[in-house]
């Protein structure tokens, strides 16, 4: 059985969730077929050496890459170095994926629970973090049912985005655009979201999980799982 | 058959429980049920508690626990499933969540 996993965003929580994961594919999964496509737009810069883990200065998804192959023998490793938008989403993200969205914005990620809640077949695990806490969404679709509700079932914001799309972005012509200031993000947080990205898809992997969502807060040290379990006595 | 008579055992709604240790731990958990009737559970994201916010308005429950439950100030209430803004007025009984989609980085792009 062959394993076709997708990393969307390697940055904050990406650059952090990706060696882990591929570690844990490489080594427990010998009898399958691991592919893993790591998908992202952007380019490594002096700023991100505060968050990011990281090599050369380039393109995100071709660095992560090169750190990672050398190292995962048994894995096959695919880039593409670009974001992603409503047109690209249908080859990048395809039945039967096990997609890890790692980005900073909701449009990406209305982007990507469209495209999986048209598939019959899809594992979607979705990290994001303001500064201290943050929340890992669990979506599955197995046969055409969904298990659980999709993010942009779950989230207002992300069904209605207010933000940009980074590839809308890239492709605008008209005018100038300014960048304004930005959320300060924690490396501490970006790395617990990434951990518990992982746990979320260990718990994935051992059957179909009862939660759709996994809060965190570092500030408060604590964890909750969403819609919790009742226990029968 | 002779039987004998057990001496008379003053019951308490603790009966049955055969250490001392476990019938304080069983009060104190029907202690801590009454307390968590009277209240109104707060919910944000891993933060959740139960306070006595009984004719506070959503607005009072969000200054106060700001710091305390990492709470953004346009996070979206709702009241037993139901979005409520500011002014809303709790009530005993009821759940009250806070909740916003982490996980952005504030970008704003404006053309000059």
């Amino acid at each position: 059985m062959n394993k076709k996993i997708k990393i969307i965003g390697l940055g904050g929580i990406g650059s952090y969730l990706a060696e882990p994961l591929a570690r844990f594919l490489n080594f427990s999964y010998k009898d399958q077929t691991i592919e893993i496509t790591l998908i992202d737009g952007d380019q490594y810069e002096e700023k991100n050496k505060e968050r990011q883990q990281f090599g050369e200065y380039e393109n995100k998804a071709k660095g992560t890459a090169d750190l990672l192959i050398p190292k995962f023998p048994n894995i096959h490793f695919r880039v593409k170095e670009e974001y992603l938008d409503d047109v690209n989403v249908i080859s990048n993200i395809r039945e039967n994926d096990i997609v890890f969205l790692c980005v900073d914005n909701h449009a990406t990620r209305k982007i990507v629970s469209d495209r999986c809640q048209e598939l019959d077949n899809v594992t979607l695990i979705s990290g994001g973090n303001d500064v201290t806490d943050g929340n890992v969404i669990f979506y599955r679709r197995k046969n055409g049912k969904e298990l659980g509700r999709s993010p942009t079932a779950l989230h207002p914001l992300i069904a209605k985005p207010q933000d940009v799309n980074p590839a809308d972005l890239d492709k605008s012509q008209e005018g100038c655009q300014e960048q304004q200031e930005e959320n300060p993000q924690l490396l501490f947080t970006n790395l617990t979201i990434a951990a518990w990205m992982c746990n979320v898809f260990r718990s994935s992997e051992l059957g179909d999980p009862k939660f759709e969502q996994v809060f965190v807060d570092i500030n408060s040290h604590k964890v909750r799982s969403s819609p919790e379990e009742v226990i029968v006595f | 058959m002779l039987q004998e008579q057990q001496p008379a055992v003053k019951k308490s709604v603790f009966s049955g429980l055969n250490t001392p240790t476990a019938a304080v731990n069983a009060e104190n958990l029907v202690n801590r049920a009454k307390e968590i009737g009277n209240n109104i559970r707060v919910i944000h994201g891993a933060n959740e508690g139960y306070f006595p916010v009984n004719g506070k308005t959503i607005g009072d429950v969000r200054k106060g626990l700001k710091d305390t439950f990492s709470l953004p100030g346009d996070a979206i209430a709702q009241v037993d499933g139901k979005d409520v803004n500011d002014d809303f007025v709790l009530a005993s009984g009821q759940s009250l969540e806070f909740y916003k989609a982490a996980g952005t980085k504030g970008q704003k792009f404006v053309k000059i």
